[in-house]
């Protein structure tokens, strides 16, 4: 790997933070396309941390370093990947359900998707279904994410699907939960798509939902 | 063996590891689910019983005795000196902390008291002066006005084993302070600001722990550490080495802190006990050495948190509070699950005593009143030794 792109990933990887943008900006300087600095210098790196969140080698902290360290490089890097015209590998729409104001998880699955190549729009928390509606005509996203951490809110997606439902636009998502409470047999229960046990593991359910 | 037991009396057995005439039970109960559950009791009504900060309720009497619960709390009084600052502009009513919480409503009309309002959350920890924060005085006397009275005649006038809870967490100050994402990733970024700002929260819930001991120690039979949630839903929130190099040595202090006064101020019977949810096996051990008698509230259906193992690893030291699931079981089982599950718990902890049976949580207004008066009937039937 380019010397410019090993320095990026590991930025990342150790969780340099601001740092990183600086990282990305010297990579443009030498002239690496912006695709291949988002591919190996900022995606490889979080699917590596994930791997190593899931084996139990990282945890939370690490993760969420490394992920807005990933943040930074990105937000520089935009406008270059936007003028080169790379395409995300999907639009994701976020949100914690409404009556819950739990977001760490949900940040973190964001971050996560984020650091995986997709376009994440952030609804943030207590999300009303009718807002996932008007977000979802908005922003036509590839796929909506809820997050609930109570038992006592984790019902606002199965009312938030119903709506989709009613509203004729379920047909055009595919629908992720995830949160504390939640199992794959609650997500089969309500007509989700998928279920996410941890950020890592929602956004390689995220790449495949989109296949 | 006692000729006739008593709630405090079982109680103390299960703390000891000795079987009494039942398994003992335990209740956290939050006010919708509180209401729907007296009603379905036919207990008399009560008008607007006070809610606590998670809108928990200490339950009456006549509950406790219907269901057979057989613990009841005490805890700290606010400071004297302490003037409620005005709300901020978002309506976030501030704590003695300075931090900033709204009441949420839930869509099923009950409420939330939710963190909204983190004061060190936008500064850079190399900028911030810990020294120099307004800190909540523990030292007030407000704190235990008339707690040795309450404990006292609650000692004397019922059978009821008491649980004294005074000072608060530590870590979730940490995160109220600095905001949850920021204290996690300070763990690891700047570990020296996250062990200055730890001690300074242990060096007030001491103080306030202290406080309470003296006056009302005597009385109880348990002690509650507070709450540390060191566990997610699948493992520990943060690695063995942060862990060991900066939150134990933080929170063991406490603990011992506690030990200590306990002993001094005629409490040496008095057991300790520590909440924390999640998954959190690897730290049990440490939690055990540094005098933990009584884990809360097990979770067993996180990874290495499973009934059986912990009660063969650990069942010699530790006694198990709670086990009972909030996530499943007890909200969106049918009664026959939760006959089922409960059953479980008191096959699987109860043996040779070192069970005291109550929720894995808080009993949410989700948790049908069915549901929740089947628990404590079958452990009561079931639960006989």
């Amino acid at each position: 790997m380019e010397e410019k792109i090993q320095a990026v990933y590991e930025a990342v990887i150790n969780g340099a933070m601001a740092a990183t943008s600086g990282l990305v900006q010297e990579a443009i300087d030498a002239g690496i396309k912006a695709d291949v600095i988002l591919k190996e210098g900022l995606i490889a790196p979080m699917g590596e941390i994930g791997k190593k969140f899931e084996a139990g080698e990282v945890y939370v902290p690490e993760m969420l370093i490394s992920a807005k360290s990933m943040k930074f490089g990105l937000e520089l890097l935009r406008p270059h990947l936007v003028a080169a015209d790379v395409q995300p590998l999907g639009r994701v729409i976020i949100g914690t359900v409404q009556g819950d104001l739990h977001d760490i998880g949900k940040n973190l699955v964001g971050m996560m998707m984020e650091g995986a190549g997709f376009d994440v729009i952030d609804l943030g928390v207590d999300v009303k279904p009718e807002e996932l509606i008007e977000a979802i005509k908005e922003h036509q996203p590839d796929i909506v994410a809820m997050s609930a951490l109570l038992t006592t809110t984790m019902g606002n997606m199965k009312t938030a699907i119903a709506m989709m439902q009613e509203t004729g636009t379920k047909a055009s998502v595919k629908v992720m939960i995830g949160g504390a409470p939640v199992t794959q047999e609650y997500a089969d229960q309500i007509g989700a798509d998928g279920f996410g046990v941890d950020a890592s593991q929602a956004a390689s359910l995220a790449k495949k939902l989109v296949e | 063996m006692p000729s006739e037991w008593t709630s405090r009396k079982r109680v103390e057995a299960a703390l000891n590891h000795q079987e009494a005439d039942r398994v003992p039970l335990d209740i956290n109960i939050t006010l919708n689910a509180y209401l729907a559950l007296k009603e379905y009791l036919g207990l008399t009504e009560e008008k607007d019983p006070a809610a606590d900060r998670f809108f928990e309720v200490r339950p009456s009497h006549d509950l406790l005795e219907a269901l057979g619960v057989d613990i009841t709390y005490v805890k700290l009084r606010g400071s004297s000196s302490w003037e409620q600052p005005p709300p901020l502009p978002d309506g976030s009513v501030l704590d003695p902390w300075g931090v900033g919480r709204k009441l949420i409503e839930l869509p099923d009309g009950s409420f939330l008291n939710e963190i909204s309002y983190c004061p060190l959350a936008d500064q850079d920890p190399a900028d911030i002066q810990l020294e120099d924060y307004p800190w909540p005085d523990p030292h007030n006397p407000g704190f235990t006005q008339g707690l040795e009275e309450e404990a006292k005649n609650l000692y004397q006038d019922t059978d009821l084993a008491i649980l004294g809870r005074f000072g608060g967490p530590i870590m979730e100050i940490g995160t109220y302070l600095r905001g949850f994402e920021n204290w996690l990733m300070d763990l690891v970024l700047y570990p020296d600001f996250s062990r200055e700002l730890l001690e300074r929260i242990t060096d007030i819930q001491i103080a306030l722990d202290q406080a309470g001991i003296k006056a009302a120690g005597k009385y109880l039979s348990i002690f509650k550490l507070s709450g540390e949630d060191l566990g997610t839903q699948t493992s520990t929130l943060f690695s063995y080495q942060i862990w060991e190099e900066i939150i134990y040595p933080a929170l063991s202090r406490r603990w011992k802190a506690a030990r200590k006064a306990l002993d001094e101020n005629g409490a040496s019977h008095v057991k300790m006990m520590l909440h924390s949810d999640g998954a959190f096996r690897p730290f049990i051990q440490d939690i055990i050495n540094a005098g933990v008698d009584v884990l809360d509230p097990i979770q067993g259906y996180c990874p290495g948190m499973e009934l059986e193992g912990l009660k063969r690893d650990f069942g010699e030291d530790l006694v198990f509070h709670g086990g009972v699931d909030t996530q499943y079981y007890l909200p969106r089982g049918s009664v026959q699950e939760v006959k089922d599950e409960t059953k479980r718990c008191i096959d699987v902890l109860g043996q040779g005593g070192g069970l005291i049976l109550a929720p894995s949580h808080f009993i949410q207004p989700d948790v049908p009143p069915e549901n929740a008066a089947a628990m404590y009937k079958t452990a009561r039937e079931y639960g006989k030794y």
